[in-house]
């Protein structure tokens, strides 16, 4: 209740602007509340649950008032000037451009910004080699780099690999859209957008590690790019790796219309569902319950470094390694709370992802879905013949596809009936998929073995893609409804969680009987 | 029979229906005496494949950006990482920018041009570093030559001469052509050649006769004499155009095609478009179902259903 309390302060602060002196007193009124009057059980739990709303809502107007503030990078849009920041996420490469974000902003006078910057950048830039410098491969204006007194930078691609936790300066024009995709922006805290900058400089990346890290995935990278052709290639990083590299957009729109964008984005969803069936599967085929939790603990583990472990990528392992918990430790009650304490935790790092990151919101949901409805579940689903378990593995899809749904059709206003049989023909062979590219990205292209998992990773792959392009070109297998209410997320979100609590009732009096 | 006895059975059961799989995929590329001409849909700009058998693959041209290496990576066979030739009519960033990512993505052993560098570009700058770096064989053509490759031959009719002067700064006029032969099926690939290269093919009296021809620059105006396409004669005229502001194709060329009663195929409506021919018989694969969708409006159809 509590945690509940928590968050809900933390979304009425985020939606509602309050002074913050106002909140000093309700929380001070709250606290003395519960020192005077602690002996009334009743009184007692009412302020603590006031006490965390009101801690709630203050953490979320404190982040408010960071944004507001002048020194927003909002106050420097349409002027030009020199910026200097981290790629804080991996980059998104199209395929005639690519889109990076930067955090952490200083000013050419080293003056810190709030907020972070999408920057656009083409391709293939390379730098005209100056006469003065020949060896100057950084897009430098000559003028910049003698009033900074620079030697000529080390020999250096502007354009290619680009990596979260980089280090780039860069120097363009300012802009930032006022529609709807402005308002995007501003959710995922995107004050400004810097169109193809006409001066590119990149520094070091700060952690020592991170760069030990990228320079690794790099190698695991190519070595898929080298095994297999595209789009295959794309979509083995995404699913080993997370990396939203392009498989084009007919294959991006495949993916959606069929309801299995998740299995290449970045996200707790995508991570949940992977593991209950990894889960299912291993023990299916015989392996002991021990080793599964170790196993899968450490591939997280190692899937979290390999993505970088960038924030979006942490809290997707953390939710992933709930879900084991919640099948080695046996069933409900404890990953439950530990879900929401989790929840908490991340909200209060970054208050704005609860009501604007769509990513955690589905996250979430799936990960509720996958640990409450299977087990609730597990004895009315009728015994048939029953091989590899389908049945598990086709409750567990279709929970977390029922519990997102909602929320997708809310935010995206589409909604992919022929979801469930999709996932139910290509999850299963996700874990295959992600272990044949293991060996793949480890062990690369040595001429006479790599076909051991070459191939069968290929077949697998293909059957993806020929299983998205299939359904989602089977007419009305998609359908898109314009502006959900959000009233109807709501009701529906309500009678989900009547029917789960129902269900949990009639179980609780079966054992009791 | 034990439950061990069972499983191991199950177990060799899987793994020979894996090995049967991959013997079949493997057989189905083998043995097959056949060109294959892919007319790739990449939007605005050209990009084609040939296939001829034993697996060597001429790539000409790229298109304007990576998505040539999805289709490309779908029409090789899964273990065949090697292009053998690549070809680029002219450095417009239309044929341009494919080709560079192919020859960073792919084992390149040759790479084909008329010579014309461009060196304010990035994606050219690029390229010369990549052909450097990766050690591929250059060739530049500057005289009328042929090439011998698995049983049929590429004929490069253009440019005649070593390029220069102003030929060099407009890029069009210095295109490749070249004519592919594989048995009695020939295809003809223009680039983006102008009326003036047609004029000069013919008054040379080069053979350009050919069943499938590559309508020049997207079908513009600026291309395609009337003169030009008697002297070719096709059965299919392939425009490879995507949405653009030129108004590529333009209504002329249209029209003298089909007063030639010349079988038009647009990319930009029939999607990826396949030719398959084994030195006889040629046979049109591909997206024909939606061209005839298209066509009888079904498409239209079907998106008022959902």
């Amino acid at each position: 209740m509590g945690a509940l309390g928590y968050l809900f302060g933390i979304a009425i602060g985020d939606l509602i602007f309050f002074d913050l002196f106002f909140l000093y007193l309700a929380f001070l009124a709250a606290v003395t509340a519960l020192i005077f009057l602690h002996r009334y059980k009743r009184i007692k739990i009412f302020s603590v649950i006031l006490l965390l709303l009101f801690s709630g809502i203050f953490r979320s107007s404190l982040e408010d008032s960071f944004f507001n503030s002048k020194d927003s990078i909002s106050a420097y849009v349409d002027k030009t000037l020199t910026i200097n920041g981290n790629i804080s996420e991996s980059p998104d490469v199209r395929d005639n451009h690519q889109r990076v974000i930067l955090s952490r902003i200083t000013t050419e006078n080293g003056r810190r910004l709030s907020g972070n910057i999408l920057v656009l950048l083409s391709r293939n830039e390379i730098f005209t080699p100056h006469p003065e410098c020949p060896d100057l491969e950084v897009r430098y204006e000559l003028d910049e780099a003698r009033s900074e007194g620079n030697k000529c930078p080390e020999r250096k691609l502007v354009g290619a690999g680009f990596t979260y936790g980089e280090n780039l300066t860069v120097k363009c024009a300012l802009e930032f859209p006022s529609d709807d995709y402005g308002s995007y922006l501003m959710r995922r805290r995107i004050y400004a957008i810097c169109p193809f900058p006409n001066f590119t400089a990149r520094g070091e990346i700060e952690n020592p590690l991170l760069g030990k890290i990228f320079s690794g995935v790099e190698f695991l990278k190519n070595n898929i790019n080298s095994s297999l052709h595209e789009p295959y290639s794309s979509l083995m990083a995404g699913i080993l790796l997370g990396d939203r590299r392009g498989f084009g957009e007919a294959l991006t729109e495949a993916f959606k219309r069929v309801g299995l964008t998740h299995i290449v984005a970045l996200s707790g969803y995508n991570v949940s569902i992977i593991v209950a069936i990894a889960m299912v599967l291993g023990r299916h085929i015989g392996i002991s319950r021990r080793i599964l939790f170790i196993g899968v603990t450490f591939l997280l583990f190692l899937f979290v470094i390999a993505t970088g472990a960038s924030p979006s990528a942490v809290r997707a392992g953390i939710m992933g390694w709930l879900v084991l918990v919640a099948y080695e430790v046996g069933r409900l009650g404890r990953p439950l709370n530990l879900l929401l304490l989790t929840a908490v935790i991340m909200v209060t790092f970054e208050p704005k992802i609860l009501l604007w990151d769509v990513g955690w919101q589905l996250s979430f949901a799936a990960t509720y879905a996958v640990l409450t409805i299977p087990p609730l579940l597990q004895d009315s689903i009728p015994r048939y013949p029953n091989p590899l378990n389908i049945s598990d593995m086709l409750v567990i899809t279709i929970s977390a596809i029922v519990f997102t749904l909602p929320l997708t059709l809310f935010h995206f206003g589409g909604w992919s009936i022929i979801a469930p049989l999709a996932n139910l023909l290509v999850l299963p062979v996700i874990p295959v998929i992600m272990a044949l590219g293991g060996f793949m990205s480890i062990l690369g292209d040595m001429t006479f073995l790599s076909f051991l998992w070459n191939w069968p990773a290929w077949i697998l792959l293909r059957y993806i893609v020929t299983v998205s392009e299939t359904l989602s070109s089977i007419p009305l297998s998609y359908r898109t409804f314009d502006n959900v209410p959000f009233l109807f997320m709501l009701l529906a979100y309500m009678f989900l969680g009547a029917v789960v609590w129902k269900i949990k009732k009639r179980t609780y009096d079966r054992k009791r009987a | 029979m034990t439950v061990k006895e069972l499983k191991r059975i199950r177990v060799l059961a899987i793994v020979g229906i894996i090995i049967v799989f991959v013997l079949l995929i493997l057989a189905l590329g083998y043995g097959k005496e056949t060109l294959k001409v892919y007319f790739f849909d990449v939007g605005q700009g050209d990009a084609s494949l040939l296939v001829f058998p034993n697996n060597i693959q001429v790539l000409i041209d790229g298109g304007p950006d990576r998505g040539i290496l999805r289709k490309v990576g779908r029409a090789m066979p899964f273990y065949d990482h090697k292009i053998e030739y690549v070809i680029l009519t002219h450095p417009h960033s239309d044929h341009l920018t494919g080709v560079v990512d192919a020859l960073d993505r792919y084992n390149v052993s040759t790479f084909i041009s008329n010579g014309v560098s461009r060196d304010d570009l990035p994606p050219y700058q690029k390229l010369t570093t990549l052909i450097k770096d990766k050690n591929i064989r250059t060739v530049v053509i500057d005289y009328p030559s042929a090439l011998e490759i698995g049983g049929g031959r590429i004929e490069f009719l253009y440019p005649d001469h070593k390029l220069d002067g102003e030929e060099r700064t407009d890029f069009n006029t210095g295109s490749v052509v070249l004519r592919v032969v594989y048995g009695e099926s020939e295809f003809l690939f223009t680039g983006d050649m102008p009326r003036s290269v047609e004029d000069r093919l013919i008054e040379k009296g080069v053979d350009v006769s050919s069943d499938v021809l590559k309508v020049a620059h997207q079908g513009s105006k600026t291309s395609s004499g009337e003169t030009f396409i008697s002297e070719v004669h096709p059965d299919y005229a392939v425009i490879m155009v995507g949405e653009n502001t030129y108004g590529h194709p333009h209504t002329r060329t249209l029209l003298t095609l089909e007063r030639k009663k010349i079988r038009v195929i647009r990319t930009d409506k029939a999607g990826d478009i396949v030719f398959n021919t084994d030195g006889r018989l040629l046979k049109l694969k591909g997206n024909l179902i939606i061209e005839a969708f298209s066509r009888l409006h079904l498409k239209k159809f079907l998106t008022v259903l959902e």
